[in-house]
């Protein structure tokens, strides 16, 4: 034995044994030390205030399911981003928050699994009990695969204050496009006499809603191309990019970058901004002057604006899926988001349209204008290659945008692109 | 140690030298005056441009801005998190890079300076071609999101290591091993006994760069670390700008609190570091 | 006795050998397998044999676009900072007062890196505010040149990592002052004896007598610089324009946020390729310019 323990060969054997007791240490656990299901909900990016409401909002889960055990994962950074490598990793959260951009990607990934079942076996919820279009966005390929958690589509927000400095019309439900840049025009000034410009009309709002104002689409209706070089949306991406490069009603990307969007809206920079509901609460702490809702301006081919919002998704890699659709449910309904109205309007349509989410004190005035937006709002392009499709455009038309190039020019470089994108897509699956 | 260099020709070579060395290493250390002077301004201020050069000294300061960063985010948890990780990294490293470069210095053995050219040649790879497989490994193991696949590497011996070690070796008097192995030491009590208890200097500078090293490791944590529990600084320093991208006062807060440890462990333990990277470029 | 040496050779040598096996040689095998199928991780790879390498030549602007940035970065930053590194060496190797002190001043930047390091220097190049705009501002101002967009602007952006890099050259010159006295002096005697002015010693003595450190410091400079990555990460990104889209940036999106592993394993066996023949006609060519004491 003292001979072993002089011998060379011990080294290569302790390597091994660092690496047996390495490996033998570790695993996951499905049920915890009390044997309750582990039900693991991953928590996007989120500022410390509204933190603490969803922290009250668990602990009333845990106190109402004494026999679930929920553990909260904080996210920071990009989210999609990081469940996706913890997915490819299998380390999946159980449950997941969900865009709509994301939804077709994570279907395709095959990394959730579809409510379908367990919507059917459970008796306190159907999809209608949901606003239409928020379900319909978290559907694919016929079905479900998230319950819709805060409902919002993208809306303007207006400083009333400058509109009134300035004695400009506030703006009306059935302002068109060219309402809203006589508006914007009136509204981009050099208020404090540099020279420079410091207050701008408005901020643009995403330019596929532009497109879509104007009857156009991103992709042909078989989603086999890229539609962006047909006339109607050639036409509504000139009228998005000449906002900034002609009219200069929106600000320039250096203001924008040394400032968010929502940012210069805060600061009285910009006149109208164009964000989704859950802005409020932001404007509301930081805003010193009055604001309000209104309805985006109704294009060419009529009024649409797109559905964002979330919804709550199950990965595949769940191990407790009963536990963890109790948790779903019980948050994108009443009980969940009840604590929620003054942050975001929830998808749950009885909540959304009682007094108590329309009728609550506080600025925006007009909270109905959420509700009724979503009769006219879209579901958002769904692709499994959103990401890398957006990618290759949104460089091209920024470009347009900052004048370097017209839009026709960069389409011509940048829907080729797209096309080869989708055929790539096409020739794997 | 150091040799004195070449004189100066003329007076005016003097000052020149001077002027030239004193503008380079002022432009070496302002972004360090900047950084500090930085996380200590309020957010107002901060977003002021600086005119004059009393400007660098802010009216008003704000240290607790050091505590605002620690109160956003667990950064104490990241320290421990990453102080973990270094533990066991610099001891895997030490030892087993010792014991690889103990072969190449003490074993006599012909094709010995063969095999060592062929182990330096591996750093010229690109580590960039093994994530990905690496990746795999360990997320077939289950290991992901877990401090194992960042320390377990560490066990077995890096190549830079391996020559700064036998560098060192190879300056130790060689009648200290004859005489042990007439005693009929076995090579592992050689190595143990009498080689390592001489090689502080080298174990130090070893450390010191493994440390390094892995303190400022980014793209490992960022693959394997997922849940913000077990984050290394570097990664809370990324999280935290992706957060507040324009608080500039916090994020420069933030970036002292990550790199002062590192400024500290230099200026306690320059002569290891200097040691240590003079001596990789006497290799030829 | 030999027995016993070779046998202990390669059991104190194991460590590095299972490494080798487990984390270098495994994966560089499974890696290039992997980069002639589409892998994405989620689902069994499929083979596709030189499709991957296809489209990296002849689907993908963007690889382009990654290797002239690389190139351009790496062609610009190794030079200039091997270049400088020596100077500084060169003056601090004179009978200057006080080195210790000057060697932290130049040293301390190294210690900075990764991150920590790419967010000091966003914050440096800050168009409005940063320390780099407000020390040339001044004398911009007076030319009446516009004040540079640094990372904002897509001429701009590279250099500005070339600026960075230079930032820490204090690795560099403590390699270079090594070196620097190792030069025998007699060689200057012999030189000064002869008449030689103090360029005509640099260029015959001190140079040649220090071309194997400055090669190594290409090499590793070659080398590391390919694979800029963290601060990338944390200062631009792609940058405006692709601009500051480098090859290992590229491939760690391909790999883990498009997770397609199959077209990331091709472009890091393209990139393990490149490195590969550059170093090996550095080496060829520095049997013209290197010389080695002795190997006369």
């Amino acid at each position: 034995m003292k001979d072993f323990l002089r011998s060379s060969y011990l080294i290569p054997i302790a390597v091994l044994a660092v690496v047996a007791v390495a490996v033998a240490t570790g695993g996951h656990r499905q049920l915890d030390e009390k044997g309750r299901p582990l039900v693991v909900w991953a928590h996007p990016p989120c500022p410390p205030p509204l933190m603490k409401i969803y922290n009250g909002i668990f602990d009333e889960f845990r106190r109402t399911h004494p026999d679930i055990n929920l553990r909260v994962l904080h996210i920071t950074g990009n989210y999609e981003d990081k469940i996706k490598v913890m997915v490819a990793g299998n380390v999946a959260p159980d449950t997941i928050f969900m865009y709509p951009n994301a939804l077709a990607a994570w279907v395709e990934l095959d990394a959730l699994e579809s409510l379908d079942t367990n919507l059917e076996a459970d008796p306190n919820v159907r999809t209608s009990d949901y606003f239409t279009p928020m379900i319909d966005t978290f559907s694919y390929g016929g079905k479900v695969y998230g319950l819709p958690k805060d409902a919002s589509a993208v809306i303007m927000e207006y400083n009333v204050d400058l509109f009134r400095r300035f004695d400009v019309q506030p703006p009306r439900p059935d302002w068109t496009w060219n309402d809203m840049l006589d508006a914007a025009a009136k509204l981009t000034r050099d208020t404090d006499g540099d020279g420079r410009t410091d207050l701008w009309g408005m901020t643009p709002y995403s330019w596929w809603i532009f497109v879509w104002q104007n009857g156009g689409r991103i992709l042909s209706e078989d989603r086999s191309r890229c539609a962006l070089l047909e006339p109607r949306a050639v036409e509504a991406l000139e009228f998005w990019a000449a906002l900034r490069y002609k009219h200069g009603v929106t600000p320039t990307l250096e203001a924008e970058a040394d400032m968010g969007m929502h940012q210069m809206f805060i600061a009285q920079r910009v006149a109208m901004s164009f964000e989704i509901y859950p802005i409020v609460s932001v404007y509301r702490k930081t805003c010193e002057f009055e604001w309000d809702l209104a309805h985006v301006p109704a294009g060419p081919a009529g009024r649409c604006t797109e559905v964002r919002g979330s919804a709550l998704a199950m990965s595949r890699q769940c191990r407790n899926k009963e536990a963890a659709f109790e948790f779903v449910r019980w948050l994108t309904a009443a009980p969940g988001m009840s604590r929620l109205l003054a942050v975001e309007m929830p998808s749950w349509k009885s909540l959304a349209d009682s007094d108590a989410f329309v009728k609550m004190p506080g600025l925006p005035a007009s909270k109905r204008v959420a509700v009724e937006s979503m009769e006219y709002a879209r579901l958002p392009l769904q692709h499994p290659l959103y990401n890398e499709i957006m990618d290759a455009l949104n460089p091209a038309l920024q470009k347009a945008q900052r004048g370097e190039t017209t839009v026709r020019e960069t389409l011509d470089h940048a829907v080729p692109q797209v096309n080869k994108i989708l055929e790539r897509h096409r020739a794997r699956n | 140690m150091m040799r004195h260099g070449r004189g100066f020709k003329s007076v005016a070579g003097r000052v020149a030298t001077y002027v030239v060395l004193v503008v380079l290493g002022l432009a070496s250390i302002l972004p360090f005056i900047w950084l500090v002077r930085s996380s200590l301004c309020s957010d107002k201020e901060i977003m002021l441009p600086v005119t004059k050069l009393s400007g660098i000294v802010p009216s008003e300061m704000h240290p607790e801005n050091y505590v605002r960063v620690f109160q956003s985010v667990p950064f104490w948890r990241y320290l421990f998190n990453t102080s973990f990780i270094i533990v066991f990294v610099v001891t895997g490293t030490v030892l087993s890079s010792s014991l690889c470069a103990y072969a190449f210095a003490f074993c006599r053995v012909p094709y010995r300076n063969l095999v060592f050219y062929g182990v330096l040649a591996t750093l010229m790879l690109p580590g960039v071609v093994m994530i990905i497989p690496t990746f795999i490994l360990f997320r077939t193991i289950g290991w992901i999101d877990t401090f194992k696949p960042l320390i377990l590497p560490a066990f077995f011996g890096q190549a830079f290591f391996i020559f700064l070690f036998r560098q060192f070796f190879l300056s130790l008097p060689r009648e200290l091993v004859e005489a042990a192995r007439i005693d009929g030491a076995s090579a592992l009590q050689i190595y143990w006994r009498i080689i390592m208890p001489l090689t502080r200097p080298a174990i130090v500078t070893v450390a010191l760069f493994a440390f390094t090293m892995t303190w400022n490791d980014f793209m490992g944590p960022l693959i394997y670390l997922n849940s913000q529990e077990n984050w290394t600084l570097q990664l809370g320093l990324q999280s935290f700008q992706g957060q507040i991208s324009n608080e500039w006062s916090l994020l420069m807060a933030a970036t002292v609190i990550t790199v002062l440890p590192l400024i500290l462990l230099f200026l306690f333990l320059q002569r290891y570091f200097i040691r240590g990277i003079a001596l990789t470029g006497l290799k030829g | 006795m030999a027995l016993q040496e070779r046998r202990d050779f390669w059991l104190f040598l194991s460590p590095w050998i299972i490494g080798f096996i487990l984390f270098s040689f495994g994966p560089i095998l499974a890696s290039f397998a992997m980069s002639f199928t589409d892998y994405s991780i989620f689902k069994s790879p499929r083979w596709i044999g030189l499709g991957n390498y296809r489209e990296m030549l002849v689907d993908d602007p963007l690889i382009l676009k990654a290797l002239w940035n690389t190139f351009f970065y790496t062609f610009l930053a190794v030079p200039l900072h091997t270049a400088a590194s020596l100077a500084v060496a060169l003056l601090l190797n004179k009978k200057v007062k006080g080195i210790p002190i000057w060697r932290t001043f130049f040293y301390l930047p190294c210690v900075v890196s990764g991150i920590a390091m790419g967010v000091l220097w966003r914050w440096i190049f800050n168009p409005e505010i940063g320390l780099a705009n407000t020390i040339l501002g001044p004398f911009l101002d007076i030319l009446r040149l516009p004040h540079p967009q640094w990372l904002l602007d897509p001429v701009l952006a590279k250099p500005a990592y070339v600026l960075m890099n230079l930032w820490s050259l204090g690795g560099g010159m403590i390699i270079f002052l090594a070196g620097l006295q190792g030069v025998p002096e007699h060689l200057y005697e012999a030189a000064d004896i002869d008449g030689a002015g103090r360029w005509a010693q640099f260029r015959h003595v001190t140079f040649p007598m220090i071309t194997p450190v400055v090669f190594f410091q290409l090499t590793m400079g070659l080398i590391g610089s390919f694979q800029i990555f963290a601060q990338a990460y944390v200062m631009s990104g792609r940058g405006i324009d692709n601009s500051t889209l480098f090859y290992v940036y590229y491939l760690f999106e391909q790999a883990f946020r498009y997770f397609r592993m199959g077209y990331a394993s091709a472009m890091a066996w393209v990139l393990f390729a490149g490195i590969l023949a550059v170093t090996v006609l550095k080496f060829k060519l520095a049997k013209r310019w290197v010389y080695y004491e002795g190997a006369e």
